[in-house]
């Protein structure tokens, strides 16, 4: 079905591991959907990540882009665990602290007044309720860090780093156009912030017609641009995986996670696509891809990985995977 | 000096606050589950129910209907009356079965087997025509107004479903326009029901004086039941508030020794009932209904109740006592925690041990596999709205008995406090929002006993206080996962 | 009293609650939060407002309430917004973790437990009873034809106010039809064509006229539309709509900045304003004067719309200046304004309607006259007094009501049999068109003419007309509701301004997207939290101003105006108008209280006994609508309408 096979097939990649997981688990209610899965992706090339229904793929796509929290093992992009970068900024950490001394300072100040004190108490209520609530914030922090170790999920933290996903079912924003959803993917976008939308609109104006710019040129690569002004919830099945690979590559990433690229796209949009990605290759990008399609994967990837009951179970080239025993076992159901 | 009420009097009445609390928050629970409507009108079902038991007990303050009544005497009926009473009652019956499956229900598909439809119709018939005539029989007392409501929310509550939210869910409306739907609903039920009525608050007539095995017992006044801790042990003094004047009804003393057979007792039959059904019962085909907890809990009460009678020694009250706290209950306010307790068992019953009740439960883990599996997912919708709304009618009466008053926004203040226990209760199932119900019944009136300087205006806010606090620390409640 | 005294309460209710729908529609319209507390937060606005207006409650008789530090309105109001936002951050950052049904309730807890607090806590803002006796901002200045600077500057103001406003919507009107269309939920002309393309200049070049009429007529109407607005705002019209470069953009703001200074200055000089402490703060009203105008000269995308508004007022406060007390100078400047917005509603509805015919108009007239003949029997029996005959009239008006809504419901449901291929809404919303023309023009003049017969139908007529102006013994006062009015618009026009800029902005863009779909926003590398949390601010400090807003209307608080009804208000005006549509806010309010004020009217007809079940009827028949609403018309009367039909794959 496809014309993308070719003969010399040179090497791609870097060799810089750009994500490294490592005895990743994760259980949902005594099943256990990934089981210890180890292994690494290399910057420049397509890794492929196949496996019999319920070999745990999409969950570990979850857990590697932050959606889930791992129950244990580690995940590392670019050398840095995941957890690091989803942990709170300290900006956010002063907006709960003050929002935390806020409220207690209310309570002091409403409690001292229904008491009926004066002017200065009224003060002093508040302020003793303000750094108690502040202090109440920081020991919370610190149990949940400390004793309780919870895990941060801040999946958004894991894109505004590089590292960007697609979704199995196609989740396009459907009430927004297919310009406007491209539009909406960069990274830091000045007018993203209430006073600069409100108080530097020149700044934000030219921003919009440079954003503006990028999502034409990428609606023309993707061949949409004829679908420009139309809500995305009216695109088909195929143009809406088209839309969302758009999308993920409007963030600027370094390493995409693409779920099912090609599932329900009739076969000359899946050449489109796979060209697409080929090229996207070419010019650096990393991918990950999780599909069912065969042939597209051994045609696609330079390296696969083989997932078997939450476990890797092989790693290697299309040929060795093609040629292992133990793969043939696991699909037939062994 | 009589002693003052204190904290074993709030969690009396907290109990039987938890009651009218749970009946609502049974069938918010259950549509909520099923029917996947969030109904911000439930409170309105309940407010309704208490109106509609006006129609029995002071017809003469329903407008329209006041044109049956007999103009000399306000509770007396024209023939006409009580014709349209047996009308309302049997009808109500049958249309609560008709919405259930429309005629073939009617006809006997929804019982067991596979009936003579002949004989399904005419035992249908059969059981509005009793229905319709207690109600005639029973009038003008309030236990058939609580009757009659109970039929006509059966029957108003699925029709509800029927003509609203069925069709928005055949539009995927989503969880926001289904809640902003309710709404809308619960503004044409609360004024609706205003207009129709007027503004006027309305009350019931309760009987004050009830004759219980041919002796007249005060039903309405309270009963003060004190308690004496001493040295030697410990007095319940019980006093009879009306009608007469203040009489003793009993006194009893237990030794320290005989308290404690009685609290040792207790706990031991329940222990041991616990792992008589637990261990080794597997076999009992009502294992299930009658699990170990609940084995445990019967057990245990009866125990207690038996032994509190078969240990009393007689005695007087005490001059002075370390410690005395008086619990204020009326016959009518215990009468609100059995019914409820029956009702639950009842619908404990209906769950465990019905084919419909396990469609429910089916149901309510996950519709879609339910109607895969081929289960009539429109019969379990209606039957859900069905005791919804009987139930919601039981809890609007009893809270009108309670407060001595219905308003039209008696029900919605009681959405949040049923909101709270059926999120409490951790969304899933009935018994988690029993037990919510209970708990936010408890700590509302607790609450008001226990912080100082708090007025009772402030129940509400407790119960969403307890609520806000849950969402916080476990958004799936005490009993989820 | 001519009808336009209604007509003034009714716009200043309009307009408030537009504020808070306004707030509830950034929350829910655009970023999916479900507040059906939003209330809470206009009490909060309200309060805050007035408590930090009233003077200590140690000198006032019965009522105990904390603060009451005898601000100024304008800091209060600003202090109270900023409040009920901040309120609205605290409630947000616990509750919007939690899934959509779970946050309703919690807010809606929120909103029950602050109206219980306020109506318990008598040392708060005097418990059960009710907040009274603050001042109303400049209220001693009214009426205005005064000889005095500061009447001079508040007719300024006034007209700074009208005739911004009146240029800004002269020089947005579109002059392609298509674009009008599209955006009233009529048909597209095409699917995805030039229509939704960002609008390009749209000028009007030499022969094309504002109102779009073509031929002579167009010209007569623009004629018209020029002379309104004293010509001033109809040229800066024209010329906002032709290219500006970079450096006439800066010379018009430039322009602002020095009226703007000469406003402030104005303003700083003649208003004994706020002395806390000993230390006047005049001069801190003349700030705030100057950063306001200067802030809306730089905020607008077309400034020649406060350009035109600015000579306007020069003129307008140097003419009083020297006419002092004489009305003429009031009576030009808002008589010819309100002259004006009969002109631009006509051309509003004509091109709003352009592609019905003549047909349709008629059968929309039709409509309006058979409702208005259902109330005939009420009318001619005479009402509300309770004999037979009354009540006879009562039953066949009712009767009547019945049948014509069943008919209009018949009708509608079969529409695509009789219809013109127009959507039967619109029909409905030319006929609600006429109700109006022939309640305000027609109707009014009945008792008039049975009084004094032809002449005082023309007195009465041209006093409608002139609604700006309040006729009094022989003279045009601009009075005080009508300032508020002013006032009221004017913050809506702002907020409005505000609303729309956030939404289109890329803020406003990833708002849309959390509601439609949050993890992929997440994906997307979008702190979903933030936004929401800043979502939640917003609304709720708008709902805040409208709050403060009410407390200045109503110059009284009891805790019984902020029951949960008024959140279902908002929500009902919000999916009336349109979810996620900001002009539709303005839209439903509208509609709302129009059928609030017309029901009014209604109920003077029926027995006084009845009155308490009437109004609780009209809120059942609301609710009921709302479910209507949603069932039919989800996407609301101005809603985006989207088309979801396949597009075919290529």
């Amino acid at each position: 079905m496809s014309e993308t096979v070719e003969a010399d097939e040179q090497t791609h990649g870097t060799g810089e591991a750009i994500l490294e997981v490592e005895g990743l688990r994760k259980t949902f209610g005594g099943i256990t959907a990934v089981d210890g899965a180890t292994f690494e992706v290399e910057e420049g090339t397509v890794t492929g990540l196949i496996g019999p229904n319920g070999a745990g793929k999409t969950t570990t796509f979850n857990l590697i882009s932050g959606f889930y929290e791992p129950d244990g093992g580690e995940v590392r992009y670019r050398n840095q665990d995941l957890q690091d970068i989803m942990r709170p900024s300290d900006t956010e950490q002063g907006i709960w602290m003050s929002a935390s001394g806020m409220t207690f300072g209310g309570i002091g100040l409403a409690a001292a007044a229904s008491a009926g004190v004066s002017t200065l108490g009224l003060g002093g209520a508040a302020l003793v309720g303000a750094g108690l609530g502040a202090g109440v914030y920081q020991a919370e922090e610190k149990v949940k860090n400390d004793v309780l170790e919870v895990r941060n999920k801040r999946p958004f933290r894991v894109s505004q780093e590089g590292l960007s996903r697609t979704f199995q079912l196609t989740r396009e924003l459907q009430g927004l156009t297919v310009l406007e959803n491209l539009m909406l993917a960069p990274q830091d976008q000045r007018g993203e912030s209430l006073t600069n939308a409100w108080f530097r609109r020149g700044a934000v104006e030219d921003e919009e017609n440079e954003v503006r710019q990028r999502a034409v040129e990428m609606l023309e690569f993707l061949e949409l641009d004829h679908l420009t002004n139309e809500y995305a919830g009216n695109l088909s099945g195929g143009q809406r995986k088209l839309l969302e690979l758009g999308r993920v590559l409007m963030t600027d990433p370094d390493l995409i996670l693409l779920d099912e690229p090609v599932a329900g796209v009739n076969p000359a949009l899946t050449d489109k696509l796979l060209q697409r990605i080929e090229n996207l290759r070419e010019q650096g990008y990393t991918f990950c891809i999780v599909e069912h399609d065969m042939e597209v994967i051994m045609n696609l990837s330079d390296t696969i990985i083989v997932m078997d009951q939450g476990k890797k179970l092989m790693q290697g080239t299309p040929e060795e995977v093609q040629n292992d025993q133990r793969v043939v076992d696991a699909y037939l159901g062994g | 000096m009589p002693p003052s009420t204190g904290l074993a009097n709030a969690i009396v009445t907290g109990l039987v606050t938890g009651s009218i609390v749970a009946l609502g928050a049974i069938g918010l629970a259950l549509v909520y589950n099923i029917a996947e409507v969030p109904n911000f009108a439930h409170g309105e079902l309940l407010m309704l129910g208490a109106y509609m038991a006006l129609l029995v007990n002071k017809p003469a303050t329903v407008p329209v209907f006041e044109l049956l009544t007999q103009a000399q005497a306000a509770r007396e009926l024209t023939a006409v009356g009580f014709a349209v009473l047996f009308l309302l009652a049997a009808g109500s019956a049958l249309a609560a079965v008709y919405l259930l499956g429309g005629m073939p229900a009617l006809k006997g598909s929804w019982w067991p087997g596979d009936p003579s439809s002949a004989l399904a119709l005419g035992v249908h018939l059969a059981v509005a025509a009793v229905l319709g005539v207690l109600v005639v029989v029973g009038f003008p007392s309030i236990w058939t107004g609580l009757l009659l409501s109970a039929l006509m929310l059966a029957w108003i509550a699925p029709f509800l479903e029927k003509v609203i939210f069925q069709k928005f869910r055949a539009k995927d409306a989503s969880l926001a326009t289904m809640l902003i739907v309710t709404l809308g609903l619960s503004f044409v039920l609360r004024f609706g029901t205003q207009a129709f009525y007027g503004g006027q608050v309305r009350t019931y007539v309760v009987p004050q004086v009830g004759s219980v095995f041919g002796y007249d017992v005060g039903l309405s006044a309270a009963k003060f039941f004190d308690l004496y801790v001493t040295g030697s042990g410990i007095t319940m003094h019980v006093i009879d508030t009306g009608p007469n004047p203040d009489q003793a009804m009993f006194t009893a003393t237990y030794s320290w020794l005989a308290a404690l057979a009685l609290l040792a007792a207790t706990v031991g039959v329940a222990f041991a009932a616990y792992r008589w059904r637990s261990g080794g019962a597997e076999g009992y085909g009502t294992g299930h209904t009658v699990g170990p907890k609940l084995t445990a809990a019967l057990a245990g009460i009866v125990t207690f109740v038996a032994l509190l009678f078969a240990l009393s020694g007689g005695g007087t009250v005490p001059d002075s006592s370390a410690f005395s706290t008086r619990i204020r209950l009326s016959l009518m306010r215990a009468s609100v925690v059995v019914i409820a307790v029956v009702m639950m068992g009842l619908l404990h019953f209906l769950l465990q041990e019905t084919k419909l009740g396990k469609a429910m439960r089916a149901s309510s883990d996950n519709i879609d596999l339910a109607k895969i599996t081929g289960i009539n997912t429109d019969r379990v919708m209606m039957a859900t709205w069905i005791i919804a709304g009987a139930f919601a009618a039981v809890g609007g009466v009893m809270l009108g008995v309670l407060f001595a008053q219905l308003t039209v926004n008696m029900g919605f203040f009681l959405l949040l406090p049923m909101f709270a226990g059926v999120i409490l209760g951790g969304l899933q199932s009935v018994y988690g929002a029993i037990l919510g119900s209970y708990i936010v019944g408890l700590s509302m009136d607790v609450g008001i006993y226990a912080i100082p300087d708090i007025g009772s205006v402030y129940r509400i806010p407790i119960a969403f206080a307890i609520l806000f606090v849950v969402l916080l620390v476990k958004p799936e409640g005490i009993t989820g996962g | 009293m001519a009808l336009s005294s209604s007509l003034v309460s009714l716009g200043i209710i309009v307009g408030i609650y537009a504020i808070l729908a306004l707030g509830l529609n950034i929350k829910f319209g655009y970023t999916g939060l479900l507040d059906i507390g939003h209330v809470a937060f206009y009490l909060t606005g309200a309060y805050v407002t007035a408590l930090l207006v009233l003077p200590p409650a140690s000198e006032q008789a019965f009522t105990t309430y904390i603060l009451g530090w005898n601000w100024p309105w304008l800091p209060a109001i600003a202090v109270g917004t900023l409040v009920a936002g901040l309120l609205g951050m605290l409630v947000a950052l616990p509750a919007i973790r939690l899934r959509e049904d779970y946050l309703a309730i919690a807010v809606l807890g929120i909103s029950v437990i602050l109206k219980r607090i306020v109506q318990s806590e008598g040392w708060l803002a005097n418990g059960p009873g009710s907040l009274r006796g603050f001042s109303q901002p400049f209220r001693d200045f009214f009426p205005l034809p005064g000889d005095t600077v500061q009447t001079a500057a508040l007719l300024g103001f006034v007209v700074l106010v009208l005739w911004t406003v009146a240029t800004y919507v002269l020089a947005q009107v579109g002059t392609e039809r298509g674009s009008e269309l599209a955006a009233d939920g009529g048909e597209r002309t095409d699917g995805s064509g030039a229509s939704t393309e960002p609008r390009s200049d749209g000028g009007v070049t030499r022969d094309r006229t504002i109102s779009g009429t073509p031929g002579i007529g167009g010209w007569v109407v623009d004629a018209l539309l020029a002379l309104t607005t004293l010509g001033v705002g109809y040229v800066a019209a024209r010329r906002s709509r032709m290219e500006t470069g970079e450096t006439e953009q800066r010379v018009l703001l430039g322009a602002g900045a020095v009226f703007g200074l000469a406003a402030g200055a104005v303003a700083w000089q003649s208003f004994e304003w706020w002395s806390p402490f000993g230390v006047s703060l005049d001069w801190l009203f003349g700030l705030v004067v100057f950063a306001a105008v200067t802030a809306g000269f730089y905020g607008a995308n077309r400034r020649y719309a406060p350009l035109a508004g600015a000579i306007t007022a020069t003129a307008a406060f140097g003419a009083a200046l020297v006419m002092g007390d004489s009305p003429m100078v009031a009576f030009v400047f808002l008589s010819a304004l309100s002259l004006f917005t009969w002109v631009f509603g006509a051309v509003a509805v004509a091109r709003r309607y352009s592609d019905l015919s003549g047909r349709d108009f008629a059968t929309a007239l039709g409509l309006a006259v058979v409702f208005v003949a259902c109330f005939a029997p009420l009318i001619v029996l005479g009402g509300g007094s309770g004999d037979v005959m009354s009540s006879v009239g009562l039953f066949v008006t009712m009767g009547l009501l019945v049948a014509f809504l069943y008919g209009v419901y018949y009708v509608g449901s079969n529409w695509s049999r009789f219809g013109s291929g127009v959507e039967f809404v619109r029909i409905v919303g030319v006929g609600a068109i006429w109700l109006f023309v022939i309640r305000y023009f027609v109707m009014a003049n009945i008792v008039p003419f049975q009084r004094n017969g032809f002449g005082a139908v023309v007195d009465n007529t041209i006093q409608n007309l002139l609604w700006l102006m309040k006729f009094q013994a022989g003279t045009a006062l601009f009075d005080y509701s009508r300032f508020l009015l002013v006032l009221t618009l004017a913050s809506l026009a702002m907020l409005y301004y505000l609303s729309e800029i956030t939404v289109e902005s890329p803020f406003g863009r990833v708002l849309k997207a959390i509601r439609e779909d949050e993890d992929v926003a997440t994906s997307l590398g979008k702190n979903t939290f933030a936004y929401k949390v800043q979502s939640m601010m917003l609304g709720s400090a708008l709902a805040g101003f409208a709050g403060g807003l009410t407390a200045i209307y109503f110059q009284s608080l009891v805790h019984t105006m902020f029951a949960p009804r008024i959140t279902f208000i908002a929500f009902l005006a919000l999916i009336i108008g349109g979810t996620a549509n900001n002009k539709g806010m303005i839209l439903g309010s509208t509609i709302y209280w129009s059928f609030q004020k017309a029901t009014a009217d209604i109920k003077a007809f029926f027995p006084t006994a009845a009155g308490s079940s009437i109004s609780a009827l009209r809120l059942a028949f609301i609710g009921a609508l709302l479910i209507v609403i949603l069932y039919y018309r989800p996407e609301g009367l101005w809603g985006e309408k989207r088309t979801l039909a396949e597009v075919s794959e290529e």
